[in-house]
């Protein structure tokens, strides 16, 4: 007689614990969903700092700092604005960091440009490939002197000026800095040619070449600075604390 | 309550106009709000916009001092000048003071490099004073519908 009744009580009682469980798994559910996205982000952001360590690290690692105290940059502005037409990026260090007009900047593939004018805490860098840059360059085989500048067309396209017309400087050689102008240091990778044409009309060869670094590409930077010179003294605040992770600001 | 509505007003302006400039550089997106200042009619308002813009466009760019001044005075002439003519509310006008700053643009740029021995690619110069006579009408008539104080279709 009492079996319905029980087999009732016993259902309700199921229902319920079921019920109260989903609202407790939802809430749970909820909560997890949170933290995986958090930890998303999180594993996000330290790949990034992973990724940028490695770079960090490849940079330290350059020949150049062998010769030369350097320090490191961020590009923090890229070409902007209409009056903007050389080929220039902004870094986060200016003239009472070091960074001076003329300073060469380099990365670990090769020259990237040098400073073109500096305020307190920011620089201009005037880029490899812009028409307007020259750099003392020789050919690393054949051992063939010549200036390098950069070209209006082309992102990366170089021009080597003042091959002598005997010289025999061959396709796919790297041209690496000369180190005669007393700025950058010498075999610092510069670009590949990837063209000799004899001119006909004129006293020197044409040489073409590309650019090593990709300029688009570049997010951190070493400034060279002169020899003898000591690298600049961290902020107090900074150099007390450990290092702490940067801001989108600081980014 | 006003003044504090069109401060904040051109701040977002300005802000937009250089997230603009930023995804297309060599472009000017702050020349459709000076148009704006000038149809106003507010000769204190042109004149700290004259100096805020002047300032950011020399500050960002990398010719000697000098040409983005040039670049807004020779606005405000040719606007003088078109006033004179046209009614400067039309969009024919708008159009037709959209080519001539994409010209100035081009011969200004062209002028400036030739002075300072600076390199230019006329190619690159070229396509950029095209986009920005396009992006004038487009930004002016967003702005102008936006602006407190305007109506849609001109009048004020």
């Amino acid at each position: 007689m009492l079996s319905p009744v029980v087999w009732v009580k016993d259902k309700f009682d199921e229902w319920w614990e079921h019920y109260m469980a989903l609202v407790d798994i939802s809430k749970e559910n909820t909560r997890l969903r949170s933290e995986l996205e958090r930890a998303r982000a999180e594993a996000m952001l330290a790949a990034e700092d992973r990724m940028e360590l490695e770079r960090l690290r490849a940079l330290l690692g350059l020949e150049a700092l062998r010769e030369r105290p350097a320090f490191a940059a961020r590009v923090i502005a890229k070409r902007f604005g209409p009056q903007a037409v050389l080929k220039t990026f902004t870094i986060n260090k200016g003239f009472l960091d070091g960074a001076v007009t003329g300073t060469p900047v380099v990365i670990q593939n090769g020259v990237v440009g040098r400073v073109l004018r500096a305020s307190p805490h920011a620089a201009t860098v005037l880029m490899l490939t812009d028409p307007g840059f020259r750099l003392a360059v020789i050919s690393r085989d054949s051992r063939t002197p010549g200036i390098i500048t950069g070209s209006i067309s082309g992102q990366r396209r170089l021009e080597m000026a003042y091959v002598a017309q005997n010289a025999r400087i061959m396709v796919g050689e790297v041209l690496i800095t000369a180190g005669i102008d007393a700025s950058f240091p010498k075999g610092i990778p510069v670009g590949v040619v990837t063209q000799v044409t004899p001119g006909n009309e004129i006293l020197f060869q044409q040489v073409h070449a590309q650019a090593i670094v990709d300029l688009e590409r570049v997010e951190e930077v070493l400034l060279l600075m002169e020899e003898g010179s000591a690298p600049p003294a961290l902020p107090p605040a900074q150099a007390d604390r450990p290092a702490e992770r940067p801001t989108n600001a600081q980014r | 309550m006003k003044t504090l509505y069109r401060f904040v007003w051109w701040i977002a302006y300005i802000s937009g106009a250089l997230l603009v400039q930023r995804f297309i550089p060599g472009v000017d997106a702050l020349v459709p709000g000076f148009l704006l200042a000038l149809q106003e009619q507010n000769r204190q308002q042109c004149f700290w916009l004259f100096i805020l813009f002047t300032l950011i466009q020399e500050g960002t760019g990398n010719l000697l001092f000098g040409a983005a001044a040039l670049w807004y005075g020779g606005q405000v002439l040719l606007f003088r000048m078109g006033s004179i003519i046209f009614v400067k509310d039309n969009i024919i006008f708008i159009a037709m003071y959209s080519g001539c700053l994409g010209l100035y643009h081009f011969l200004l740029t062209w002028l400036m490099c030739a002075v300072q021995a600076v390199h230019v690619d006329f190619e690159a110069l070229l396509r950029e004073s095209v986009i920005q006579t396009l992006i004038i009408p487009l930004i002016w008539a967003l702005a102008h519908i936006a602006k407190p104080g305007h109506a849609p279709g001109g009048a004020q």
